[in-house]
């Protein structure tokens, strides 16, 4: 069956879907106006080229072609991690990376190598959507988490001298901290996959299916995707925080900005 | 033995503590008063690690403070801040939090030798049971003494632990702190009739 291809015209009016969140997001004057336009723009712009890209990646289907694409995609994630959080760039910058990098690696490596098994692991077709993907919710995870972890540390910087003070090593003092952001991290993506299929048709599937795909395929991927990401942004989290705090903490355990 | 040797703190480019000397031997009760502003606290806190003098020296028992020494140090310490609020619900929670630490499980005291503790303090039974935003400043604090008392270290570091308090529990508090015997205790206080009871002052300030 054939897709039904969006016109530019009607892709026109779906976007003035927007005008209902910009218009309360300037009402309660969140001053996110100007971050959810340019981000809209950006999605439009940079969805458009990879469109051009993936074909040419596909096409090619080079192993350091793709291998530099993710990296780069690593690059942008990390940056864009410490923009969104206000953290130090030059301070975290290498911490992120090498966190998406090595969790990015080990669950590419195991999801396309031991349950999808295409001829070859970084065969581009499957390897860079697949890594997208992962990388998009490593980063949304990654942003709740660090936000999460350095804001009560800020706020609760007495009981994390308290528990020092009294005895605990820095991992146990931080632990209340990391534990609140792994629980603000992913709670929603616990709550999200208990209802999918009963109030949200995830995204992987739908396209799958109006991509020509039948259902049965679509769902087993949307399911293995789903577990992929969930262990993907918790190996990513902990990476994270822990690569981080060597930069972040002084050798007396407190912290540096 | 906690040995202050010439520090000096600097806060805001300005000089808070200048060339301070001072030595506490093991198993004295010291209390540091004087004007607020003068480092009192900064002081305490230096002693655990968290303020780092700009200069001079800090040796307890002889052993220079220091990167790779404070983690030490810190296992030999109790901690008490001033007024502060931790995010545990209930005063059972916020009693054995401390004790959960590796370090503190083998001295997580019964809810017995609590109470007992409690009775010493003049603290009513039913506290123990309470949430935490159901108790008083001065309960808080009684509370909060006590564990750090039951954590049994060598070094117990108060930073103002009666500034909630009435008239009788100071006295009472004051006796407890006097029965830690084998503990070296730092104090910070305004309260006149606190630092009185002390036969070691140390007084900062201009």
């Amino acid at each position: 069956m054939e897709t039904i291809n969006i016109g530019y015209g009607h892709m026109v009016l779906g976007f003035l879907l927007l005008i209902i969140p910009t218009y309360f997001l300037y009402r309660y004057r969140t001053g996110l106006v100007k971050d959810t336009l340019w981000a809209a723009l950006r999605m439009t712009v940079q969805l458009f080229f990879i469109g051009f890209y993936l074909e040419y990646l596909f096409l090619w289907d080079n192993l350091w072609i793709n291998l530099l694409w993710v990296v780069l995609m690593i690059v942008i994630a990390s940056s864009t991690v410490l923009k969104r959080t206000k953290l130090p760039q030059k301070m975290l910058f290498m911490a992120v990376a090498v966190a998406f990098l090595v969790s990015l690696l080990i669950i590419d490596l195991y999801f396309l190598g031991l349950v999808v098994r295409p001829e070859k692991i970084f065969t581009a077709r499957y390897f860079i959507p697949i890594s997208g993907m992962i990388l998009g919710n490593m980063l949304s995870a990654n942003v709740i988490a660090l936000n999460s972890f350095y804001g009560s540390l800020n706020r609760e910087r007495q009981l994390y001298l308290y528990l020092l003070g009294n005895g605990a090593t820095p991992g146990e003092a931080l632990a209340p901290f990391m534990r609140e952001a792994l629980i603000k991290s992913f709670n929603p993506t616990i709550a999200s996959m208990a209802v999918m299929g009963l109030i949200a048709l995830p995204g992987t599937m739908t396209g799958q299916i109006l991509g020509g795909s039948s259902p049965s395929v679509a769902i087993k991927y949307q399911i293995m995707l789903m577990i992929t990401i969930f262990a993907s942004s918790l190996i990513s989290v902990l990476l994270t925080l822990w690569i981080s705090r060597r930069k972040t903490f002084d050798r007396y355990g407190m912290k540096r900005f | 033995m906690i040995e202050f040797d010439n520090l000096t703190f600097i806060y805001d480019n300005k000089p808070l503590m200048q060339h301070f000397t001072c030595c506490i031997a093991r198993g004295e009760k010291a209390v540091l008063y004087g004007p607020s502003g003068h480092g009192k606290s900064t002081l305490l806190a230096s002693v655990p690690g968290f303020v780092l003098p700009d200069e001079g020296s800090i040796r307890i028992d002889g052993r220079t403070l220091d990167a790779t020494t404070v983690q030490q140090v810190r296992r030999r310490t109790a901690w008490l801040p001033q007024e502060f609020t931790l995010p545990y619900d209930t005063i059972q929670e916020l009693i054995e939090a401390p004790f959960r630490l590796r370090i503190n499980q083998a001295l997580k005291p019964s809810r017995e030798t609590v109470l007992e503790h409690f009775d010493r303090l003049g603290l009513e039974h039913e506290l123990y049971d309470k949430r935490s935003i159901e108790i008083s400043g001065g309960q808080r604090q009684r509370i909060m003494l006590m564990i750090a008392a039951l954590l049994q270290k060598d070094i117990v570091l108060l930073d103002e632990p009666t500034s909630a308090l009435d008239p009788d529990s100071i006295a009472r508090v004051i006796n407890y702190i006097h029965s830690l015997h084998e503990a070296t205790v730092l104090m910070v206080s305004h309260d006149a009739r606190f630092i009185d009871s002390f036969d070691r002052k140390i007084y900062i300030g201009d």
